[in-house]
């Protein structure tokens, strides 16, 4: 009975939430007005009720009119306890900042910025997504605070948060006063790492796999070449320029020389999940060396690069390998119409 | 499960704390030392020094409370071993509250209990200690809903005090307007109020035990003009059965005989009287009362009586006739008792009686004025005399010739029942305390008087004083004037305020208090009994839509405040003329154009528009940089340039949006 009635409040709530989140389109930065504060008693507040009607019997009972004053200023209390509950949330202004990517099995940070009321304080705001801690948060001393909220996850692609939940239930616990915010943040789940050793490669035409894969461990000296202006101090064989053959600088084999290449067909016999995760793990780890590293999948190639913005890309496409690309939501219109 | 914070935890032992002191005076001790020890123990755990009780010591604790309230309250019924119990509670919880869930339950019942102390005092010092614990209560409510992490003890009495502030008034709309019906179920009050007032029994020397009290009796406001001080005789109960010693009520009092007996003669006096907790079941009213009010019934001699002893303030509005005639036709059956007299005993009074009765030619009240001579002549008031033996009216009239108004009563009735006059003994208050402040009169337990009543063919029953002819200034004056010097006068209260005398500023200022209380009494505790009288004064005939009305309006006007209150501010433009201006460009920006994002400088905004609406950019950057240049030196002349700047912006924003506006329509 209890969990059929659970049900029909979860089915209630997502039809109350759906209806709200239609109502107010998408936006960056809103400011909390009473279009979009719901409140309604908390079981505390039915609680409380209950006392009231407990005193008012009393009251009535006894004939007693300093109990029936006590329930009305209680009764007072309820109702005003309303606004306080209601002016908790008002006038808040919350801003979407960014959605931090993350690798699955972490948590995606979602950042958000709220800034009070000109004037006055907001105490124990609940930030929530559906899934995952809530946090509280005071506004009291700093007018403004910008905050990560985490959401856990579970599978690689493209991540919706859904809609933001923001409640109180200051100052005392009788009433819930809530909102619900589509912040249009979405953050890019990676696939997990998952640390592997590098297949050995099929010989493919122009490509010198093992020597590659040697000179990933160390680098080898290959020998001298004349200074040029601009060269590393760190570079320069000192020992040479001692023994007054004047100066030189030591050369190494370059890696760089032959693209390296994360293939979707290193492990063959496994499965898609998997075989994301060994690359990204690769992914990451080339990442660090020097190395330019290409990643070619069925359908993607990446040439070798190197830097930032590479790993991004790389792992990017490690992400959305397989899945739709990730449908930018649309923002809020440059210029409004109808103005 | 939140835990609370450590402010938190203080605040719910203040809580304990203010809920417990009005319950101090009838707890009993064990549960005192219990309700003092666990706050103590959680002190100790607060400051760290302790740790959490074992379970097992809980579980001692808890049997023990359980143990000591059986035994104590078995027997007894009503609130007060419930209230003990939620106390014993309480108390036993402060151990383990960690959660909100523990803390709530717990201010909760607080309040409850709160509100019962209500039942054990009512004094306008009792409700406002309430008001105190109230907020009490309602900054723990608040504390716990406090950030765990925060320590501040102050905030939440601030908010607790803000939300009571406007609870208030919707709480006095709610209480005149809420109506007020009967008890649903009849409630056992077993608060122990003493027995006071009239005993049921009059020997020599009864009455003037009262006299050494100073407590009120009952007060009493009239319609009209108050009687004059010589007429407020306060009739209580009938003392129509003699033994030689004792004046006592008839066990059976037969209340047929007493209706439709009174014929009231001229204007009738209404009045209402707020009657003190007696502990018995009669009342007063003023001589003569013309019926009975509700939950009460006329008894012999035309005396109130309620239905059941008189345990709580009981207030009553009543009619007498201060001219009247009661009982004219005699039955036989009351003629027989009102003539009842012992066979033997006193035979130097019943053989004087028979003296004067022949003297005065057999005429009832002849031999009154006869009897009231010898009083007067040669008899004496005192509240101390000597104490009378086996034939008391005999040593009274002829030895000792001095008593007060119980001798003189007692012995006039008994001489006229001797001579074959019906007679008795009426019992009950005579004056009372005028006070000017609110026009009332309060009347004491020192005020109870006994007088006697003879009955005369066609006159019916007759009020004679036998101590107004002792003592006039008891009857025309007050007790308190009669008796001030008399040693056993107020006894009972050596530091009684009422032994200053009649003047100063003393005496008046005792008279403001006890018109507070009046007051109070009057409009607060007995509200119920005036409400459709103050409401129907105000909106005329009392309606639902009216009382509907009467509570949304002023209820919507402090609602209104308190959203006022909390919503206002929303946009506080700044002082400065210049910034002022920047902010409102900055509004018309982001409406019409796109929104500041969070964390993006003016200069960067300014940038970002300006690509997207070329139109504009040149303006935009010159507001950005004549920003600057104020923030890094804000002299007069770098102002005036922003403040420019920002006049061209809106300008040039004004005819952007206007020539669009032209476009669109075209294009429709």
């Amino acid at each position: 009975m209890r969990q059929r009635l659970n049900a029909l409040f979860d089915v209630l709530g997502m039809r109350v939430r759906r209806w709200s989140l239609r109502r107010h389109p998408r936006q960056r930065t809103i400011t909390l007005t009473q279009k979009r504060i719901y409140i309604l008693p908390s079981a505390a507040g039915f609680g409380f009720l209950l006392l009231l009607v407990l005193l008012l019997l009393l009251a009535i009972n006894y004939e007693n009119n300093l109990v029936y004053g006590l329930t009305f200023l209680l009764a007072g209390l309820f109702v005003v306890s309303i606004l306080h509950t209601y002016g908790n949330l008002a006038g808040l202004e919350l801003s979407a900042v960014a959605g931090h990517d993350c690798f699955c099995g972490e948590a995606a940070g979602f950042a958000l910025q709220l800034r009070a009321a000109p004037g006055r304080e907001h105490e124990q705001l609940r930030l929530s997504w559906d899934r995952g801690t809530p946090r509280l948060l005071d506004l009291t001393d700093e007018r403004e605070r910008q905050i990560e909220l985490a959401l856990p996850t579970d599978s690689r692609g493209p991540l919706d948060p859904g809609p933001l939940r923001l409640e109180t239930s200051f100052p005392l616990g009788f009433f819930r006063a809530w909102t619900w915010i589509d912040t249009g943040l979405t953050a890019l789940v990676y696939p997990q790492p998952q640390p592997c050793r590098l297949p050995q490669r099929r010989a493919e035409p122009g490509d010198s796999g093992t020597a590659l894969l040697k000179s990933l461990e160390h680098d080898e000296f290959q020998g001298l070449a004349r200074y040029q202006r601009g060269a590393s101090v760190r570079q320069i064989a000192w020992k040479t320029y001692a023994r007054g053959q004047g100066l030189f600088t030591k050369e190494y084999a370059s890696p760089v020389a032959e693209a390296l290449w994360l293939e979707w067909d290193s492990w063959p016999g496994v499965d898609t999940e998997t075989r994301l995760s060994r690359l990204c793990f690769w992914a990451l780890e080339l990442a660090q060396g020097q190395q330019p590293y290409g990643l070619r999948l069925p359908g993607v190639c990446i040439e070798p690069d190197w830097g930032e913005g590479h790993r991004r890309a790389v792992l990017r496409a490690l992400a959305l390998y397989g899945q739709s690309p990730a449908t930018e939501p649309p923002r809020s219109k440059m210029w409004r119409e109808g103005r | 499960m939140k835990q609370i914070s450590r402010a938190a935890v203080v605040w719910q032992l203040l809580a304990f704390g203010v809920v417990l002191l009005p319950h101090l005076a009838w707890l009993p001790l064990w549960l005192i030392g219990i309700c003092l020890m666990t706050p103590g123990v959680r002190l100790m755990i607060h400051g760290g020094r302790w740790s959490l009780p074992h379970w097992s010591v809980k579980l001692v604790l808890v049997l023990a409370v359980a143990g000591g309230l059986i035994l104590t309250y078995s027997r007894a019924t009503g609130m007060r071993g419930m209230v003990a119990l939620l106390i014993g509670a309480l108390a036993l919880k402060l151990l383990e509250i960690y959660h909100r869930r523990d803390a709530l339950v717990m201010l909760y019942v607080s309040l409850f209990v709160l509100a019962t102390s209500f039942l054990f005092y009512q004094t306008i010092a009792v409700a406002l200690y309430a008001l105190l614990a109230t907020t009490v209560i309602v900054a723990a409510l608040n504390s716990i809903q406090q950030d765990p992490m925060r320590a501040d003890l102050l905030r939440p009495l601030r908010r607790a005090l803000r939300l009571l502030l406007f609870a208030l008034p919707l709480m006095l709309v709610l209480f005149l307007l809420f109506p007020r019906i009967g008890p649903l179920w009849s409630v056992p009050l077993d608060r122990q109020v003493a027995r006071s007032g009239l005993a049921d029994s009059m020997s020599p020397g009864d009455i003037s035990q009262l006299i050494r009290s100073g407590a009120t009796a009952f007060r009493v406001s009239f319609d009209a003009a108050a009687p004059a001080p010589a007429q407020r005789y306060w009739r209580s109960m009938i003392y129509s059965e003699f033994d030689g010693r004792t004046w006592r009520r008839a066990r059976s009092g037969d209340e047929r005989e007493e209706s439709g007996l009174l014929q009231g003669q001229g204007g009738a006096i209404d009045y209402e009287i707020i009657f003190e907790p007696s502990n018995r079941n009669w009342l007063v009213a003023l001589d003569l009362p013309a019926g009975a009010p509700d939950r009460m019934r006329l008894a012999e001699g035309h005396t109130l009586l309620s239905l059941r002893p008189v345990d709580r303030r009981l207030s009553y509005r009543a009619r007498s006739y201060a001219s009247y005639r009661l009982q004219p036709y005699l039955p036989q059956r009351a003629r027989v008792r009102y003539l009842q007299l012992p066979a033997f005993g006193n035979a130097r009074s019943r053989a004087q009686a028979a003296r004067w009765w022949q003297q005065s030619g057999a005429d009832p009240q002849r031999f009154v004025n006869r009897v009231l001579g010898e009083f007067n002549a040669a008899f004496s008031y005192t509240l101390t005399p000597a104490r009378l033996g086996a034939d008391a009216v005999d040593q009274f009239l002829f030895d000792t010739q001095q008593g007060f108004c119980g001798h003189y009563a007692g012995a006039l009735s008994f001489l006229l029942r001797s001579v074959g006059v019906p007679a008795r003994v009426v019992a009950g208050y005579q004056g009372g305390e005028w006070n000017p402040y609110e026009q009332y009169l309060t009347v004491r337990q020192y005020d109870a008087h006994a007088w006697t009543e003879y009955w005369v063919e066609g006159a019916g029953w007759l009020r004679v004083d036998p101590t107004a002819a002792v003592a006039p200034e008891r009857v025309l004056e007050s007790a308190s004037a009669a008796y001030a010097d008399d040693p056993a006068f107020l006894s009972d209260s050596p530091w009684s305020p009422l032994r200053l005398g009649r003047s100063g500023w003393l005496q008046g200022l005792r008279q403001q208090l006890d018109a507070a209380n009046f007051v109070w009494h009057r409009w607060v505790l007995n509200y119920q009994a005036r409400q459709l009288g103050v409401l129907s004064g105000w909106f005329g005939a009392v309606s639902g839509w009216k009382i509907v009305l009467a509570l949304l309006l002023p209820s919507a006007l402090v609602l209104g405040l308190v959203a006022w209150q909390q919503l206002r501010g929303g946009r506080r433009r700044p002082r400065d003329p210049v910034e002022r201006a920047l902010q409102r460009l900055l509004e018309l920006l982001a409406r019409e154009v796109d929104v500041r994002r969070p964390n993006e400088s003016i200069q960067a905004y300014a940038g970002r528009l300006g690509e997207r609406n070329p139109s504009l950019a040149a303006e935009l950057a010159a507001v950005a940089r004549a920003d600057a240049a104020v923030r890094y030196a804000a002299r007069d002349e770098q102002r005036q340039q922003l403040l420019d700047a920002i006049i061209l912006c809106r300008r040039r924003l004004r005819r952007v949006r206007r020539r669009r506006g032209e476009s669109r329509s075209v294009d429709e």
